[in-house]
């Protein structure tokens, strides 16, 4: 059976319309076809593709012979290079979009890192320490080189020396030790006491006196350690028993410390303060 | 009906017949106006051979071909049976076989950069499954008293089109990763510099978008118009009262303001009015804003299509809209 010409399977255009209508688009300009037919196309994309596909093919054969996509690509961009360009429309987001991008993921590997991982906010970090200036990786080597800290197999006791004397020195940097900050508050809450002085945060000069209190006393005996933040104990006190109260007459460098506060069995808190110039 | 194709050498006394053959076909039947050989190459040869081994079984043409006499049988013999309907409804896979190196340039039309093993691969069985079914559904279906010799090149174009595209949906593949192509740069050698090379191609390309826009017909003065607000191209009052016939002199004062550093929400939002009063509609601009989007990622897929690789993006459409527009948009090698 033959077709007619304006015939529409299946929901599309028949074979013949298809081939009709690409003559037209070669020969006739307007195809002079049936609105049906050219309303159908108007709004099928897949009419469309198969009249641009024979039509572009038909109109000549050759033309698609070795021609690269990159190539038609850079013939436009360099032909475009002459036009005048309305301002806008030229105007190129992708090195923008880039850059934003980069600008996103730093700030986000830039809160993880700070924020989430270590702990600490950079809030606290530069509320109480005073120091305005860039915030250091934190790294496990002497401030001075050649100065001995714990290693990283070593325990802080083990470094340290006892009965209050200084194991190592301060490194004079504020970098949060993501270890020791992790167990602040969770220690504070088991332990059942309540920290007066100091305040988690708290900043105090270089040679000040710093009271270590809380309440109500635990029973002892009880051990005081101040702690660097490379996790090197840098003072230990025992307190004997009953313990609440404590003043350090210090001379520590300026940095971030923790304070341990322990008995026989446990951890009773850890808190941590820094010290200024 | 199957029919064997193979070169028949003529008797001596056949070698004038035959200069005669070849001369109807030639000449009458297959112009080389209408059957380029660059297109058809060997087509007269191979209908030649054919017409030689219809004849072999029928002992008076035999007879006849070999003989020296003039033979008005033999010449409408040739005309009766190659002549192009007889052909097709005789020797279908004859014509599939005349059509070879347009469905190979075909392929090369859609898969410019695919591996030539998978694209003779693909050849093949487009050939086999016209030789087995498709060429007599075209000879079913094909009518030549509407159409012209040229619209069957269409029609069987598109059901080889049909056929190429059921092969890649069967296989699941693309066949447009790497392979061996000459790259333009080469030909461009041969044929000049690269400044006439990329103006063919623009121009090529231009006619794409040409005949894309041709099929949204009605609506193509409203995409038109639409295109140039997005690409900040200026509007002349022709296109205004290309899409809209009616349209006042408020109309033009409005579309024809300078939009040059206003931002796409702001255009829309000027033009809006002007669309919905002419359209009886109460859009907002967004509306006609992401309807002009869709369109152009329409467009640019339509262009893409016709690549192997991805030319086109929002970004270089854009300077691909320019160019179009840069001397009026008439790209018109034909009468679109």
């Amino acid at each position: 059976m033959k077709t007619t010409h304006y015939e529409i399977e299946n929901g599309h255009l028949s074979d013949a319309l298809t081939a009709r209508y690409a003559d037209a688009l070669i020969e006739e300009g307007i195809p002079n076809l049936p609105e049906e037919a050219l309303l159908h196309v108007q709004d099928c994309t897949e009419c469309k593709d198969k009249i641009i596909d024979v039509s572009i093919f038909l109109r000549n054969p050759d033309s698609s012979i070795a021609k690269s996509a990159d190539r038609v690509k850079s013939a436009i961009t360099d032909n475009t290079d002459n036009i005048v360009v309305m301002p806008g429309r030229k105007w190129d987001l992708y090195p923008l979009r880039i850059a934003a991008i980069f600008f996103v993921t730093a700030i986000l590997l830039g809160t993880y890192f700070f924020v989430f991982r270590d702990g600490a906010s950079f809030k606290e970090m530069f509320s109480n320490t005073g120091d305005t200036g860039q915030i250091k990786q934190a790294e496990e080597k002497p401030a001075v080189p050649g100065q001995k800290t714990s290693s990283p197999g070593e325990t802080p006791a083990n470094g340290a020396e006892k009965n209050g004397q200084q194991t190592t020195t301060g490194n004079g940097v504020n970098i949060v030790n993501p270890n020791l900050e992790s167990m602040i508050d969770t220690r504070y809450r088991s332990s059942g006491i309540q920290i007066i002085s100091p305040l988690n945060n708290t900043g105090y000069t270089a040679g000040s006196d710093i009271v270590f209190a809380w309440t109500p006393p635990v029973q002892g005996p009880l051990t005081l350690k101040i702690i660097n933040n490379k996790n090197a104990v840098v003072y230990e006190y025992p307190l004997g028993v009953n313990g609440c109260e404590f003043v350090l007459k210090q001379n520590l460098p300026p940095g971030l410390y923790y304070w341990k506060l322990e008995n026989q069995d446990d951890l009773l808190h850890i808190g941590k303060f820094f010290v200024k110039k | 009906m199957q029919t064997a194709i193979s070169f028949t050498q003529p008797t001596s006394a056949g070698s004038n017949r035959r200069q005669t053959i070849m001369e109807i076909i030639t000449s009458e039947l297959y112009p080389e106006e209408s059957f380029p050989a660059k297109y058809f190459p060997n087509i007269h040869t191979l209908l030649f051979n054919l017409f030689i081994e219809i004849i072999k079984p029928q002992d008076e043409l035999w007879k006849l071909y070999n003989s020296d006499r003039e033979s008005i049988r033999i010449k409408e013999a040739v005309r009766q049976t190659l002549n192009f309907r007889n052909l097709l409804k005789n020797h279908p896979q004859t014509v599939v076989l005349v059509y070879r190196e347009y469905i190979k340039k075909f392929l090369i039309f859609k898969s410019a950069h695919a591996d030539p093993t998978e694209r003779e691969d693909i050849f093949q069985e487009i050939l086999a499954r016209l030789i087995e079914d498709k060429i007599y559904k075209i000879r079913e279906k094909y009518d030549f008293n509407f159409h012209k010799i040229s619209s069957f090149t269409s029609y069987f174009m598109v059901t080889v089109r049909n056929i190429y595209i059921d092969i890649i949906r069967e296989r699941n593949v693309r066949p447009l990763t790497a392979g061996g192509v000459q790259e333009i740069g080469d030909v461009a050698d041969l044929h000049g510099d690269k400044k006439m090379i990329d103006r063919l191609l623009i121009n090529e390309e231009l006619t794409k978008l040409q005949t894309i826009l041709v099929l949204y017909y009605k609506i193509r003065a409203r995409l038109e118009l639409c295109l140039k607000f997005k690409y900040r191209i200026p509007v002349t009052r022709h296109d205004i009262e290309k899409c809209f016939p009616n349209c006042r002199e408020e109309d033009i004062k409005t579309l024809t303001q300078d939009f040059t550093t206003a931002k796409d929400k702001r255009v829309f939002e000027k033009i809006l009015s002007v669309f919905n009063y002419h359209e009886a509609r109460e859009n907002k601009s967004d509306t006609l804003r992401k309807w002009v989007n869709v369109k152009v990622d329409e467009i640019i897929m339509h262009l893409n299509r016709t690549h192997s690789a991805r030319v086109y993006n929002n970004k270089n459409f854009a300077d691909f809209i320019a160019l179009y527009y840069q001397d009026g948009g008439n790209h018109e090698n034909n009468a679109l």
